[in-house]
């Protein structure tokens, strides 16, 4: 079961995405449905470009993952992204309705929800998860919010710089690990 | 006023024409009979009654009629089989024609507006489904029309053989519909009018009142077509193989081919079809379904009234085993069909009930518009879960509730677990379909409803072309609600799901469109402030870097596999704006820390490999290179900042920076001298290369290759076919860059012929296939001349690699003469020939040297041959006191240096400190007054060993005719040779000093050590020494007030000098004679002079510099001055035979007498002085760390001036017998002050603890002496020491207070400015014996 964060600046600039392998258990096994979250296949013209380069299909190999662990469906960055990305309107919306800074669970996609943490500076935090745990996000979200705060004591961070602070990453981490 | 149904709730009416009229049609060229009646299918102003007897009028009324064998047939195939075939269907259909709807509406303007072509495809197709279905009644056949035509042979036989016929339903079907009796009588038909009318009498005696006898003209050359709205396409019957094909008419086909429904019918035969459809409607159909619909009610609300349902559930509940058939949702066949009961045969002995009559009660009510009682009737249903959450949405006012209708409508068709079957695919289709078209845009749209997710959700995870084309049509639906980043992965999942189907156009156009929508970022509602203060514009924010990559890249793929291989390439390429070098933070973030979400197929290395496929097809298809000219690489690998120009003459390896020193010494020195500009050692000559080193980074994850790398030159001089004749640029090997490597390459450059050149920018083939140019151009600097220049961010224009190539005409070779390794003793002169030779074609007037700010070179002066040693023993020496900076040294010459002449200098070098270094000369040359200098370099490394170990002392003299002692030891530190200290000479300007004694003649050999001492004197001439204090003190003042540091000069002091020299051979001399005779004096080198100030500047510039951080290395020369008054310095000159070394080393770390914080005025002043408050606390420390140098230093220095000097020693006789011995112990005091006169109060007492065993003093009479001393004045005071038994008494019992006075206070009131109190050391051994001479 995976988490993915993702920290967005007023202008929905991504400064900082965290994916998170929880170890707790899911409570419901919907591994059916991520196997039909798009993994694009290049099955119908894989062969062409194949032949041509002569190098063997690399795409093919990582949805073949089965048993074991399994490190959460989706696992394609881009659509992780695009699924955050889109869910920035459906943010949007609520927050002009809602005056709370975390938002609850704002939408679904295919088997991932999206909750969302608006603070009062408009940045926006979004957490992409696919089981409910409401009391568990909101503290997680508080504690982003918390260090994001700290990190932005620092005169020269920018809305919009990207935060590489280890110690930001360790605690997000560590806090990720404690509720999510 | 009713809804208008989707078309797929309409009533379903099956036609089963006989064998007469089937042919009948065909010969008068028309389609078969459901058809016809088809194209009059919406019939306007119908009006129904509601149960309650109200009327509703509808405004248009569908009918869908349909083949009843067809239907029969249809029924028979499994339902599963039969939505696989009609989701392949419709993807076929779709496949087929979307190339040319992407083509039209590619074309259109309003794209997010228009209905898109395949939506309507899709929703006619799923509203075509006429079959009637298990779990609903939509599609049962309602009524079932018998048509037979007057042209059979026996009609009325005909009639009741289609009468009779059994209906091949299976039992699901339900079998309540309305059987209704069609004669059709043409014109040319065997029957007159009359029989005719006989023949419809009859038949409605016979099968009742549902009976229409329809006359048409029908003509025999059809008339003309008219058109008719297009028919719903129909699924077409499987093509079975056992030959039952029959099914499959041909017309069927054709009018699915046919572009334009047309229909051969005269007026009047449409007028009376038109007439039958209506009565058909209004007469039959309606009145029928309106008494079936009272009829069930009845049974419907009896079942719900309160004692009926009292009493079922008693009976339940006291266990009576009765059921009730109203209660029962299958009642009995005989009920219901009260219009006709077909027989039917039982096909099979499956016991699948027809739909209820309660759910098909709610579907009339439903079509006659009764919305009151169908929704009470589908409420009721859906609470037993037996459906209805798919119509209610259609029939209740929107709220939240509908969305729980839908979602629950399509929860119960999604099996949650398992794949999607294609009956529930196709079933969820149709309800969506119903719900989008049946809904206003408005409603559907709404917040409250959000009807574009319930198309995602009937798609649920199918992945055929419905599905995928449901996900499109929400994010049109999107992109009208502007959620255009949803839309954009709607469109996405859209492209992704169809592509696998194959459907190639439409997935590109998918792919294009969520494309632009991420492109398009949405307006946000954000301060303007926000981008000031970010510094940044609106545009300039950055996005998901893997947003655009996820949709470009099958993108690119796709228009690869379709043929468009440039599209590809350049769709490839582009990807790379996305990948781990995008700007985008979240890529920079992923590209330092492991990214376990990265996928493999997003990587850099996949577009490139993708890219280098596509470009290396594309160059073997088209072959030529012009098509790529547009093809820009979105990626930089030059770093254009890094790249530089090499010259060879650059090659002289030192530190950049060292030479930059040197031309700075040269600027500043000419500044004053004259305009000519040094040109810059930036200049090639004609003919010699230079390189162009670029840095080359590779900001991808991967390994690229750039082939051919090269560098584009333009040139002032010429076009680009002169720079091809006369500039040879190189071209590098292919360099490979591995992941995020950086790289230098060096590109030689060599012109024939004079040129002004731009290094404008880099080629190089990209992965050896793409040409491309990067520019080296570097942003000019930040404008800040104007407020608008201020305000809003403005550079000057980009600036590029410029390099002049000039004639070769003035050149200057400079080479020394000897180049071997050389190792120098500290301190020793060394000459060094160095050869220049004129290489250029032009004279060479002019030549200097600049050597470095710490190097001590004299050039020796042509006339002076072999620098002859001069004899003369100077005593004074007037120095300007000024530190002067490093200058250059012009070099004599004898005449010009004309071309190729060469001639040969002598620079003598004064090895400095200790260390290895290089000796640097940058040589300025120029043909004549007036013309520009060019420079070269020459540069040789050297090492300094030290051969003498100094150390100095100095303290005050016991004696009184001189003030100190110094002491001077030397030792030879050298392994194997020996050391003659020829020489030590002092140098001070207000201390004469005198050696004690001569220099001893014999070598130092290794590890001796020798000392010589010198007694110094003050002149006693004090002015200058106050002359130069009251200088520093101004301009320390002047630096801690932060003002303007005047460049003016220290003032002048006279320097004396004490020498003494090694004593040959002449022992004879009597000792006592302290100053050597001029004619044993030490031979001088003529440098001398110039390296002992040399030395002494370098020395004074360097502890200034140590010690004054925080003041600028370029004012300290106008703050200090080159002597402190008070200091001494050492010369020794020393002379190694056995290694034919000489040479001197000046010592300068005495300073003598005593001073007295001289500075500590302006410090007060300083201190005392209202504080500013500084910004920034640096500023405020740095100003606290520049004021304790200051008051640390020797300028500042404060200390006692008084020494006590007690005789020692004193051995006294005398007879105790007599008494007390009264002992007279002297104490001379000494003010060695040069300025401030001083009082003193000498007490003498016991409180000293001596440590000594001695006894201690005990005086009598006078304790307390006081006085005044005078500047260098030494009194003394004598105290009787009482002694009272013999012995050793210790001289330390005194102390000493001391006040130092303002001097020039003649007359005044004496002011103090320091004062100390001293005693005797605790070690002080000072002590008088007195023994007694009465005990022998």
């Amino acid at each position: 079961m995976s988490h993915h964060l993702f920290l967005l600046s007023p202008s929905d600039t991504p400064i900082y995405s965290l994916t998170h392998y929880s170890t707790k258990l899911a409570q419901q096994t919907s591994s059916s449905l991520s196997s039909n979250l798009p993994t694009w296949s290049t099955s119908a013209f894989a062969g062409t470009l194949t032949a041509l380069s002569g190098a063997s299909s690399a795409t093919q190999s990582h949805h073949v993952q089965g048993g074991g662990v399994r490190m959460g469906g989706g696992q394609d960055r881009h659509v992780i992204q695009m699924i955050a990305n889109a869910s920035l309107d459906i943010i949007e919306d609520v927050m002009r309705k809602e005056s709370a800074m975390y938002l609850k669970s704002v939408d679904k996609f295919n088997e991932w929800t999206v909750s969302a943490f608006v603070t009062p500076g408009n940045m926006k935090f979004i957490l992409l998860h696919e089981t409910k745990n409401d009391d568990g996000i909101r503290s997680f979200f508080q504690d982003v919010w918390e260090l994001y705060l700290k990190t932005m004591l620092n005169p020269f961070h920018t809305a919009h710089s990207p935060i590489r602070s280890i110690v930001f990453d360790t605690r997000v981490r560590a806090s990720a690990k404690k509720y999510l | 006023m009713a809804r208008v149904l989707p078309s797929s709730l309409t009533p379903h009416i099956c036609i089963l024409p006989s064998q007469d009229l089937e042919e009948l049609l065909q010969s008068s060229a028309l389609p078969s009979l459901h058809h016809i009646l088809q194209s009059f299918s919406p019939l306007p102003q119908v009006t129904t009654r509601t149960t309650a007897l109200t009327t509703v009028p509808h405004t248009s009324f569908a009918l869908r009629f349909s083949d009843l064998t067809e239907i029969e047939a249809a029924c028979r195939e499994d339902e599963e089989q039969r939505a696989t075939r009609t989701i392949d269907w419709i993807g076929d259909r779709i496949s087929k024609r979307c190339a040319k709807w992407v083509d039209d509406f590619e074309k259109m303007n309003d794209r997010d507006v228009a209905r898109t072509p395949w939506w309507d495809e899709l929703r006619r197709c799923a509203e075509g489904d006429h079959i009637p279905a298990r779990d609903e009644g939509w599609n049962h056949p309602m009524s079932i029309i018998l048509a037979v035509s007057t042209t059979a042979p026996n009609p009325l036989q005909a009639i009741t053989a289609l009468h009779s016929r059994t209906l091949d339903f299976p039992s699901w079907v339900d079998v309540t519909h309305l059987i209704y009796t069609l004669i059709i009588h043409p014109k040319n038909s065997p029957l007159s009018d009359e029989e005719a009318g006989a023949l419809f009498n009859a038949v409605k005696k016979q099968y009742g009142l549902h009976t229409y006898l329809l006359s048409l003209e029908l003509p025999s050359p059809p008339p003309h077509p008219v058109s008719i709205p297009a028919l719903v396409p129909r699924l077409p019957p499987p093509t079975i193989s056992n030959g039952s094909a029959d099914t499959v008419r041909p017309d069927l086909k054709a009018t699915q081919t046919a572009p334009l429904n047309i229909l051969r019918m005269s007026e009047q035969d449409i007028q009376q079809t038109a007439r039958f459809a209506r009565e058909f409607v209004t007469m039959n159909l309606v009145p029928w379904m309106e008494k079936c619909v009272v009829e069930w009610n009845e049974t419907y609300s009896s079942s719900r009234r309160l004692p009926s349902r009292l009493f079922s559930s008693t009976r339940r509940l006291f266990g009576t085993s009765s059921t009730t058939p109203v209660h029962s949702s299958t009642p009995s066949l005989p009920a219901r069909s009260n219009t006709y009961t077909a027989p039917q045969s039982s096909v099979s002995g499956s016991t699948i009930p027809p739909p209820s009559q309660q759910r098909r009660l709610a579907e009339f009510a439903t079509i006659l518009g009764d919305s009151k009682l169908a929704v009470a009737v589908w409420e009721s249903l859906r609470k037993e879960g037996k459906g209805g959450s798919d119509i209610l949405p259609l029939l209740i006012a929107p709220s939240p509730a509908v969305q729980l209708h839908v979602s629950h409508a399509l929860n119960t068709i999604h099996p949650k677990s398992a794949d999607l079957h294609s009956h529930a695919q196709l079933r969820a289709l149709l309800y969506a379909v119903r719900w989008e078209s049946t809904l206003t845009i408005g409603d559907f749209l709404s917040d409250t409803l959000e009807g574009e997710r319930w198309l995602v959700w009937a798609a649920g995870n199918a992945e055929e072309p419905p599905a995928a084309l449901l996900l499109a049509h929400a994010a049109l639906l999107s992109v009208r609600k502007n959620a255009r980043r949803r839309a954009a992965l709607w469109y996405f999942f859209a492209a992704n799901r169809l592509e696998k189907c194959g459907i190639k156009p439409l997935t590109m156009y998918f792919l294009r469109r969520a494309r632009e929508l991420s492109i398009s970022r949405p307006d946000k509602l954000l301060s303007p402030s926000f981008w000031m203060s970010e510094n940044k514009q609106p545009s300039d924010s950055e996005g998901f870097d893997a947003v655009m990559s996820g949709i470009e890249h099958p993108l690119g793929r796709l228009l690869y596999t379709t043929g468009d291989v440039s599209g590809a390439v350049r769709h490839f390429l582009g990807l790379l704006r996305w990948s781990s070098a995008s700007s985008s933070p979240l890529a920079q973030l992923s590209s330092h820390t492991v990214d376990i979400t990265k996928d493999p197929s997003n990587s850099d290395k996949v577009f490139l490999e993708d890219f280098q496929v596509a470009i290396s097809h594309l160059k073997s298809v088209s072959g030529e290179q012009a098509r790529l000219a547009d093809i820009k690489l979105p990626l930089r690998f030059v770093v254009s900042s890094q790249a530089c120009i090499r010259l060879a003459r650059d090659s002289v390896e030192g530190e950049q920076s060292e030479w930059e020193t040197r031309e700075e010494i040269w600027s500043s020195f000419w500044k004053h001298r004259g305009k000519e500009k040094l040109e810059r050692s930036g200049n090639a000559a004609v003919g010699e290369a230079f390189w162009v080193d670029i840095t080359l980074h590779n900001p991808l994850d991967t390994e690229v290759t750039l082939a051919n790398p090269t560098v584009i030159v333009e040139s002032s001089s010429g076009d680009a076919a002169w720079i091809r004749d006369n500039i040879t640029i190189e071209t590098a090997k292919d360099v490979i860059l591995y992941a995020n490597e950086s790289r230098t390459i060096s590109i030689a450059i060599k012109a024939s012929k004079p040129a002004s050149l731009v290094i404008a920018g880099v080629a190089y083939d990209f992965l050896g296939l793409l040409p491309t140019v990067e520019s080296l151009a570097r942003r000019g600097r930040r404008l800040q001349d104007t407020p608008q220049q201020r305000q809003t961010i403005t550079y000057a224009s980009d600036e590029f690699l410029k390099l002049h190539v000039e004639e070769a005409s003035q050149e200057l070779a400079v080479a020394f003469v000897d180049d071997g390794q050389l190792v120098l003793a500290e301190g020793e002169c060394k000459r060094m020939k160095l050869w220049m030779s004129n290489a250029g074609s032009r004279d060479i007037g002019e030549v200097w040297v600049v050597p470095g700010p710490e190097d001590q070179i004299w050039i020796q002066p042509l006339n002076s041959g072999e620098g002859l040693a001069t004899g003369m023993a100077w005593k004074t020496w007037q120095s300007d006191n000024k530190i002067i900076p490093p200058r250059p040294y012009s070099i004599p010459l004898t005449e010009k240096l004309v071309a190729a002449g060469s001639t040969e200098v002598t620079i003598v070098l004064h090895a400095g400190r200790k260390r290895k270094q290089d000796l640097s000369f940058l040589f300025i040359y120029r043909e004549a007054q007036g013309s520009p200098f060019h420079c070269t370099r020459v540069t040789r490394s050297y090492e300094v060993v030290a051969c003498l170990q100094i150390s100095t002392a100095s303290h005050p003299s016991y004696s009184s005719d001189h003030s100190f002692s110094l002491s001077l030891d030397l030792t030879n530190i050298l392994s194997s040779s020996s050391v003659e200290i020829n020489q030590v000479t002092t140098i001070s300007a207000n201390w004469s000093c005198s050696p004690l004694a001569e220099l001893c003649s014999e070598p130092l050999c290794p590890s001796q050590t020798a000392r010589v001492l010198f007694s110094a004197t003050s002149t006693g001439d004090c002015t200058s020494v106050n002359a130069v204090s009251a200088f520093v003190s101004r301009k320390i003042s002047n630096v801690l007030h932060g003002q303007a540091i005047a460049p003016d000069d220290p003032p002048q002091l006279e320097l004396l000098c004490g020498h003494v020299s090694q004593v040959q051979v002449f022992h004879s001399l009597p000792k006592s004679s302290l100053i050597p005779a001029p004619s044993q004096s030490f031979a001088y080198e003529p440098f001398v002079a110039h390296f002992i100030m040399d030395a002494r500047r370098v020395a004074v510039s360097r502890s200034l510099a140590h010690s004054h951080p925080r003041i600028p290395t370029s004012s300290l020369p106008s703050i200090f001055p080159l002597y402190n008054p008070l200091s001494v310095d050492f010369v020794i000159f020393w002379k190694i035979p056995s290694e034919q070394r000489s040479g001197h080393i000046l010592v300068s770390e005495i300073t003598l007498g005593a001073s007295h914080a001289m500075l500590r005025e302006v410090l007060e002043g300083v201190e005392s002085a209202k504080v500013k408050r500084s910004m920034y606390a640096e500023t405020q420390r740095e100003k606290v760390e520049m004021l304790q140098a200051i008051r640390d230093s020797e300028w500042n220095a404060e200390m006692n001036p008084i020494v006590v000097i007690v005789e020692d020693g004193l051995v006294i006789e005398h007879d105790f017998s007599q008494g007390v011995c009264m002992a007279p112990v002297k104490f001379t005091i000494r003010n060695h002050s040069l300025s401030h006169p001083s009082r003193f109060v000498l007490r003498l007492d016991h409180s000293q603890q001596s440590s000594s065993h001695h006894f201690h003093a005990s005086y009598c009479g006078r304790t307390t002496f006081r006085g005044l001393l005078e500047p260098s004045q030494t009194t003394s005071v004598l105290a009787q020491l009482c002694a009272t038994r013999p012995g050793t008494y210790a001289l330390s019992d005194w102390r000493l207070e001391t006040e130092v006075g303002e001097p020039d206070t003649e007359g005044g009131p004496w002011q103090v400015r320091h004062c100390y109190e001293q005693r005797a050391a605790t070690d002080s051994s000072s002590s008088i014996v007195i023994s007694d001479l009465s005990q022998p």
